[in-house]
């Protein structure tokens, strides 16, 4: 369970982006936070990360702080977040080189997670090669080979084509349900939602305050009104 | 990719500019006929002569130790320096030497010379005043090619479990490489230039004090070939930092 317990947030202590912000998230599930650009998406997903820290309140990942797991959580980025120098292999296998892991071991775990997600193909080449889609698997990928039970996703779907689309949304259902994963993800998309979200959450107002939205209430007319900071 | 289609043709484009250049110096000289434009041949001849006889060779090898002594101390402060502006992104470190940096930058550094004589001696004078020259360009590279990366690039490597370490191997030093190469591709540009000025100023010997020297005695045939030699040299230090670029930066290009 990921609870967020109370917490403030400023970048500059005088513009508060969170005050006393609760939520809870259930593991083993996609929980989708939706909400409109600006509001604070990608910070919590910072906050839960460990990168950025709480003014106050407290954030525990089944039982955790976020700096003690560190290397267990898989982080997908809004932007592109390949290291544009390294080629595709030398990225997904930048996290077991962060740990030492054993250089022999280190190319045979790449080749199967490559297998796994059909992107064999592309570790010879560097990013700026790819398309969307395949920037998207092959940080999927990276995110994988960390070996994480979370998964904290930014705009997963925002920058890929309709044909990869599908393939990733069947990617990461994929992940929650054989591997046993959690996952928290982002998105101002309604259709995101729909089509992943166990667990749906909206993210609105300044400071932003986060409410579960019921599994009934879940449809496209009341994502919309919510979205736009009426109420169901 | 950099294909071999284009490199050829990059080369012949390279040849036929030269050719041109040349054609036109021959043609221009014929026209002018006076001493102080020789053909083009003369000079040829002249280069021949002055590289057989050591001459060029031995001032040669002297302007480019000082330009490499330089260009080596002027790597490592300008790589510190830009290291530490970004290392320490936001705060009191990075302004304070970022303002250092920009605000000594439109300094004519040039006119640094005869100050520099007087705190050291004639010959490091002119290493020193080539240092402080390319100083600017490698560290102003480094900052400006480092922040096209966004924030979120160092972050992940905190997130994958990595420390300071990492992220200098894994984001800033990969990530400054391209700015490190431009600069001291700007900077070796730069320091051809300057040299000239420092030795034909104080000293007796370099290529600057050769050119400066055979134009004293109107010997313009040798001064060609001393100019010439200077621009070989600069000619080669560009492509073989061009090379480098190519051969260190393949994800750029």
């Amino acid at each position: 369970m990921i609870i967020i317990d109370n917490v403030d947030f400023s970048y500059d202590k005088k513009n508060y982006i969170f005050k006393g912000l609760k939520a809870v998230f259930d593991p083993y599930k996609i929980s989708v936070i939706l909400g409109p650009n600006g509001v604070g998406k990608t910070t919590l997903l910072k906050l839960i990360a460990g990168v950025l820290s709480p003014i106050r309140g407290e954030i525990r990942i089944f039982g955790k702080r976020p700096v003690e797991l560190r290397g267990k959580i898989g982080y997908i980025p809004q932007l592109n977040g390949l290291y544009p120098w390294m080629r595709v292999k030398e990225n997904i296998e930048l996290p077991l080189r962060i740990r030492s892991e054993d250089p022999s071991k280190i190319s045979e775990i790449v080749n199967k997670v490559a297998e796994k997600l059909s992107i064999e193909e592309l570790l010879n080449k560097y990013p700026k090669q790819l398309s969307g889609g395949e920037i998207q698997k092959v940080q999927l990928a990276r995110a994988l080979i960390s070996g994480s039970d979370l998964f904290l996703l930014d705009e997963p779907l925002s920058m890929i084509d309709i044909d990869y689309r599908e393939e990733i949304i069947d990617l990461l259902k994929k992940i929650v349900s054989t591997n046993k994963s959690t996952i928290i993800m982002v998105t101002h998309n309604i259709e995101d939602v729909l089509e992943l979200g166990d667990k749906v959450y909206i993210m609105r107002n300044k400071p932003a305050e986060m409410i579960e939205i019921q599994k009934e209430l879940v449809n496209r007319d009341n994502l919309q009104k919510l979205y736009r900071g009426l109420n169901v | 990719m950099y294909s071999v289609s284009r490199v050829s043709s990059n080369i012949f484009y390279t040849l036929l500019s030269m050719l041109s250049m040349i054609i036109l110096w021959q043609f221009m000289s014929m026209i002018i006929n006076k001493s102080y434009l020789p053909s083009f041949t003369d000079v040829i001849e002249k280069l021949c002569e002055n590289l057989l006889s050591g001459v060029l060779i031995k001032n040669s090898i002297i302007s480019l130790t000082r330009i490499l002594v330089a260009m080596l101390i002027s790597l490592i402060l300008g790589f510190s320096t830009g290291i530490l502006i970004i290392w320490f992104r936001a705060g009191f470190v990075n302004n304070f030497i970022k303002m250092i940096v920009f605000v000594t930058y439109p300094i004519p550094h040039v006119a640094l010379l005869p100050i520099l004589f007087y705190f050291f001696d004639i010959e490091w004078s002119k290493i020193i005043l080539i240092l402080i020259i390319s100083f600017y360009p490698i560290t102003l590279s480094i900052i400006e090619w480092s922040s096209r990366f966004p924030r979120e690039l160092s972050e992940l490597i905190y997130i994958m479990g990595g420390n300071k370490l990492d992220l200098f191997k894994y984001v800033i030093f990969p990530s400054s490489l391209p700015g490190i190469l431009t600069g001291v591709r700007i900077s070796f540009n730069t320091a051809y230039a300057v040299i000239f000025i420092a030795e034909s100023l104080v000293g007796s010997n370099g290529l600057g004090y050769l050119i400066y020297y055979y134009w004293q005695i109107l010997d313009f045939k040798s001064m060609y070939s001393a100019i010439m030699m200077l621009s070989i040299l600069g000619l080669s230090t560009y492509l073989v930092l061009v090379y480098l670029e190519r051969k260190l930066l393949k994800w750029l290009y």
